[in-house]
């Protein structure tokens, strides 16, 4: 009887006007990216899925959890970005975590919204967390090399220099984008020494500088990266000068995936969203991510702690487990 | 094994007692200190009786002295060391102080401590003397005496790695006896099998037993000892019937069904701990036959605990039939579903994708289960099985493979430095994986890791976490199984090589069975809970341990 009183309402559900169209939902998600430009986009997503969570007036729990998966699915059709998704999914697990054995739907809602609520504030802190975490290793007369724009690392730096810190930094100007050289407009306003630097030009760099730092958009499960297409080609070369390469991430970044190699990574993270849906042959568009390998990386800073990549796997089991 | 520290007297005397009557298994510790206690008891009330004849002849002391000493079970080399000393003197004072007041109310306490400590200082001064004559065991005994001057807390070496000290072979004899009847019967002691050939002098410290003297020759028939069950397997084991690592866990399985069917509690006894006991010498037995693997290990243990669980006032039915369901389900659980789910992840995790050339070695009932299902999920692969002598395992996979229609290729393991450039990943079983990451598997496996990695193809290593194991070692050497040397001799163009090998007197065959792969040379394990990198293991270990 149970069984089929759920399938009526999964019927209604469906006939019924999704209350949070898809419109509306892509929507928002732009308005929170516009909003905060310093804001990743995994918790500008959160954010819109707790928007979703509080004007869902769906009746059963599956159903919510449902359409909260569709509605992930969605946004990463906005954004393509590893993060998104695996944001979308912590989001989800951290939700449901609690023991949702309440009679009346409305009060599990409300400890759902609750705990979306927890989540946020947690992972708005993350980034000063890390940035706290990572700033000591930064030694006065450092030189420091980075790829492309990330919003990580521009904290950890600023963190830095607040601390009376002198280095000064190299950035790759990171195609076919050129994001390098707004990290370098970023980094001048903190008169912190810039140099912008062809994304060639990496092993000839490298002698000169005493350590580097990167973003990742994406931890997997193998304690290596996703990132900016240009990464590897670092992280191999400061290896072969015996440089230190650390990756700064928060954790919602931490993804379920286990790429063995460069194909592995699958093919809706390599290529943005727009181009995803418009190309014809996607053999013919370039990747603009690529995948890290752990042997490759010294150590990982996230709000969690200071890791090696072989501490990651045992983080994403207590997460995940 | 938890580290013997010397606790007190009577104290650990309660626990013991405690332990008893909670009916839980005793540690192998707490056993070998009861034992040693009441041989001191013994012996110490011989020695009462002639006590005034052993202080006058000084010459018997080294050999009564000796005899105390090399009756403890600790390891046999400490009785060289000096420092061993104090390690008897405390387990005999509580022992003779025991047996004090009920033998010889006369005697006081300190008239007993002054006769002991001088037989020790006797003891230690013709030890000093012995010292010069031991010389080569003495040497590989120090690493392990110098810690125990404050506590005997030394590590012990498991036995099964010291078959080059004669002493170990001789407790190992005298443990197979004790472990029948309680009387001692000799007629109805488990045979101690005897290592056959020359071994190599790397691997001195391993079994080498040969096929063609199988343990049951020296059985009498029928075999009141052990059952007929086990008396099978362990034919099936050391002639190699029952090969792989999954087989042999589920053929022990099912024997141990068969035992509880056909057990009978005998009258004052309770199943929980007669059952265990009476599973000790079906262990030793099949231990002679082929070393347990880990697995199996594993599966002993959870036996154990099982019966050990059961609670007393259980009536013997009832308790047999829970038994046969808790080990039915282990093995479906355990082995079976894992494997399904370590299929499916595999496979829907993109890990075999379309166009992939995936190498295996040797046979492995795992990686054939996740390809047969791979190739029912249309998914278009081709498989290379790279194969290596003695025991030429890889015919079999060949053959199940192509049987499913799998296109393959067939090399052997020379020739795998040229074939890897066409390879994109390479898949391979494992017998156990230890505390450290390290992966203990077919020999051969490393050497397909290292050329791998050198190739840069990645490398999946697949493996249930029942095969997990607590132990850690880096090397092939430490721990190891020997085979039988016999099978490296083979006739080719009518000529025998190899046939009179033992008459060489530099000549040793060498069948290693196992080697040890590094965690730097495999990307992936993938295990029913999931993809996980190799240093994980312990993780999991731990997760496991906390929801047991």
């Amino acid at each position: 009887e149970n069984k089929e009183t759920n399938k009526r309402m999964k019927e209604k559900r469906r006939k019924e006007k999704i209350t949070f169209p898809t419109s509306q939902l892509v929507e928002y998600f732009r308005d929170q990216m516009r909003k905060d430009p310093d804001m990743a986009s995994a918790v500008a997503a959160i954010r819109t899925l707790l928007e979703f969570l509080k004007r869902d007036k769906g009746e059963t729990i599956l159903g919510l959890r449902e359409s909260l998966t569709s509605a992930t699915d969605c946004l990463t059709g906005v954004d393509s970005s590893v993060a998104v998704s695996s944001g979308g999914e912590l989001f989800l697990r951290f939700i449901s975590l609690t023991s949702l054995e309440h009679q009346d739907l409305s009060r599990c809602k409300k400890v759902m919204e609750e705990r979306g609520e927890l989540f946020l504030e947690k992972i708005s802190m993350s980034r000063t967390k890390v940035a706290k975490l990572c700033h000591t290793f930064i030694k006065d007369g450092a030189k420091i090399l980075t790829h492309s724009y990330s919003r990580v690392v521009l904290r950890v730096l600023e963190k830095a220099a607040a601390e009376k810190k002198r280095f000064s930094v190299y950035v790759t100007e990171s195609q076919p984008d050129a994001a390098g050289q707004h990290m370098a407009e970023a980094l001048r306003k903190l008169n912190v020494p810039v140099t912008v630097v062809l994304d060639a030009a990496v092993g000839y760099v490298l002698e000169k500088v005493d350590l580097v730092i990167v973003g990742a958009e994406g931890v997997v499960e193998s304690g290596g990266i996703i990132n900016k297409i240009g990464t590897y080609q670092m992280a191999l070369c400061s290896k072969a000068h015996n440089k230190p390469f650390y990756v700064v991430a928060e954790s919602f970044k931490f993804v379920r995936l286990y790429p063995l190699n460069q194909q592995d990574v699958p093919e809706k993270f390599k290529y943005k969203a727009d181009t995803l849906k418009t190309a014809k042959n996607l053999s013919e568009e370039h990747p603009i991510i690529d995948y890290t390998p752990p042997s490759l990386i010294t150590l990982l800073f996230t709000d969690l702690g200071v890791l090696t990549p072989s501490a990651v796997s045992d983080e994403l089991i207590k997460l995940y487990l | 094994m938890a580290d013997s520290g010397v606790i007190d007297g009577p104290g650990r005397k309660d626990e013991i007692e405690r332990a008893k009557s909670e009916g839980k298994d005793l540690t192998k510790e707490e056993k070998q200190r009861l034992r040693k206690e009441k041989k001191q008891q013994k012996k110490s009330k011989e020695k009462k009786d002639d006590k005034a004849s052993q202080e006058n002849e000084k010459e018997k002391k080294p050999v009564t002295s000796a005899a105390p000493a090399s009756q403890p079970p600790t390891k046999p080399t400490m009785q060289k060391a000096p420092s061993a000393v104090p390690a008897t003197a405390p387990v005999s004072v509580p022992a003779s102080e025991a047996s004090g007041p009920a033998d010889k109310p006369a005697k006081t306490k300190a008239e007993l401590k002054a006769e002991r400590r001088a037989r020790q200082e006797a003891e230690r001064a013709s030890k000093q003397n012995k010292k010069g004559e031991t010389g080569q065991q003495a040497t590989t005994s120090k690493p392990k005496a110098p810690p125990s001057d404050l506590q005997p807390v030394v590590k012990r070496l498991p036995e099964h790695i010291q078959v080059d000290n004669p002493d170990v072979l001789k407790k190992l004899a005298k443990k197979l006896e004790r472990q029948q009847t309680p009387e001692h019967y000799a007629a109805k002691k488990i045979p101690l099998r005897l290592d056959y050939g020359y071994k190599v002098s790397l691997f001195s410290h391993l079994h080498q037993y040969s096929r063609k003297a199988p343990l049951t020759q020296q059985l009498s028939i029928p075999s009141t000892v052990i059952h007929p069950a086990i008396v099978r397997l362990g034919l099936q084991y050391s002639h190699g019937i029952v090969a792989g690592s999954n087989a042999r866990s589920v053929a022990l399985l099912h024997a141990f069904k068969q035992v509880i069917r056909d057990y009978t509690t005998p009258p004052n006894e309770e199943l929980s701990r007669d059952l265990v006991n009476k599973l000790k010498p079906y262990i030793s037995f099949l231990n002679q036959c082929r070393p347990l693997s880990a697995s199996m290990g594993n599966a002993i243990k959870y036996i154990k605990k099982e019966i050990s669980n059961i609670p007393s006032n259980c009536k013997e039915e009832e308790a047999k039939s829970k038994l046969l369901n808790d080990i039915e389900s282990y093995i479906n659980e355990k082995i079976i579903l894992a494997g399904v789910a370590i299929a499916k992840c595999a496979i829907e995790k993109q890990k075999i994708s379309d166009g992939d050339v995936i190498l295996v070695y040797g046979c492995s009932s795992l990686v054939n289960h996740i390809l047969c299902e791979a190739f029912e999920k249309s998914r278009k692969f081709r498989v290379i099985v790279v194969d290596s002598r003695p025991r030429l395992e890889g015919k079999e996979a060949l053959r199940r493979l192509v049987q499913k229609g799998i296109s393959c290729t067939y090399v052997l393991i020379s020739a795998v430095s040229y074939i890897l450039p066409e390879v994109s990943k390479v898949f391979l079983g494992a017998h156990a994986l230890l505390a450290n990451g390290y992966v203990m598997s077919r020999v051969g496996t490393s050497q397909i890791a290292l050329v791998a990695k050198a190739f840069n193809v990645p490398v999946l290593v697949c493996c249930e976490t029942y095969k997990f194991c607590d132990r850690v070692q880096t090397d092939s050497f430490v721990s190891n199984e020997l085979d039988d040397p016999d099978d490296l001799i083979v006739t080719r163009k009518g000529t025998t090589p190899l046939e009179g090998w033992q008459n060489e007197s530099s000549l040793g065959l060498l069948n290693l069975v196992y080697d040890v792969t590094p965690p730097d040379f495999v990307d992936l394990v993938i295990t029913e809970l999931g993809m996980i990198p190799c240093t994980s293991v312990p993780v999991v270990l731990r997760v496991k341990n906390v929801d047991q």
